[in-house]
């Protein structure tokens, strides 16, 4: 995930550099199967690029008002989500969330990943996110049974 | 074979695993006749099931490394190169 406007620089000419890798093999003399399968598997690459870019100039656009379903684990990733939509300083977010802002870069670094459940909480709750658990069915264990 | 991302970093919770391998030694005949093992499809089913991205280059591809040696902040990072003929489950022939 882009996390900010360096990253969204980068992530632009590293784009611009996998685009002309990618033309680069396709037009090579010795266009062989071996090179196919790099070309190929560039283009992944190039996908993924631009997925991100494409999501991170969403958010900040505003556009994308509402936060994407997502698994548990990338939860943390809604708090920089936020900070993006809302065009907001790593200074201006610190003070919201009540941190120091190398503090907050540090947890930014690390997608908030390492922060406990308890601040995690704290922090959605700055930001005035309501998370709920869809109505689930809790599935029985199933027991072995034992043989006498 | 090359290890990057954030599996090769001091990352507690690394994400997807991304390799990339050398395939510059391979035989091209051995290529064709085992295409569909690195095909797009394959490709995607690493990435969806086993979260293994997979990227492919030759001796001459630099810039491949390049990338791989460079995080999102440009900054420079290890990656891990293994050698697989090395490990004792390699198939010499």
């Amino acid at each position: 995930m882009i996390k900010n406007e360096k990253q969204y620089k980068i992530s632009k000419k590293l784009l611009g550099e996998v685009i002309e890798k990618i033309g680069n093999t396709k037009t090579e003399k010795d266009y062989n199967i071996k090179r196919k399968l790099v070309a190929e598997s560039l283009e992944d690459f190039k996908e993924d690029i631009e997925n991100e870019i494409r999501e991170y100039e969403k958010l900040k656009s505003g556009k994308s008002a509402v936060l994407k379903e997502r698994s548990l684990s990338s939860l943390p990733d809604i708090i920089v989500e936020y900070k993006i939509a809302n065009h907001l300083t790593h200074k201006e977010f610190a003070k919201i969330l009540g941190l120091k802002e190398q503090q907050l870069q540090r947890y930014e670094a690390e997608s908030f990943k390492t922060v406990s459940f308890q601040n995690l909480m704290k922090f959605l709750d700055l930001i005035n996110l309501d998370l709920k658990i869809k109505e689930t069915v809790i599935k029985p264990i199933r027991r072995n049974k034992t043989t006498a | 074979m090359f290890v990057f991302g954030s599996f090769t970093t001091s990352e507690k919770y690394p994400n997807d695993i991304d390799v990339c391998f050398d395939i510059s030694r391979l035989d091209k005949k051995k290529v064709e006749k085992n295409y569909s093992m690195l095909d797009n499809y394959e490709r995607k089913r690493y990435r969806q099931y086993l979260l293994v991205h997979i990227l492919l280059k030759e001796t001459d591809d630099a810039e491949i490394i390049k990338w791989m040696k460079h995080d999102r902040n440009s900054n420079e990072r290890g990656i891990i190169e293994l050698n697989l003929k090395d490990l004792p489950v390699y198939d010499k022939k």
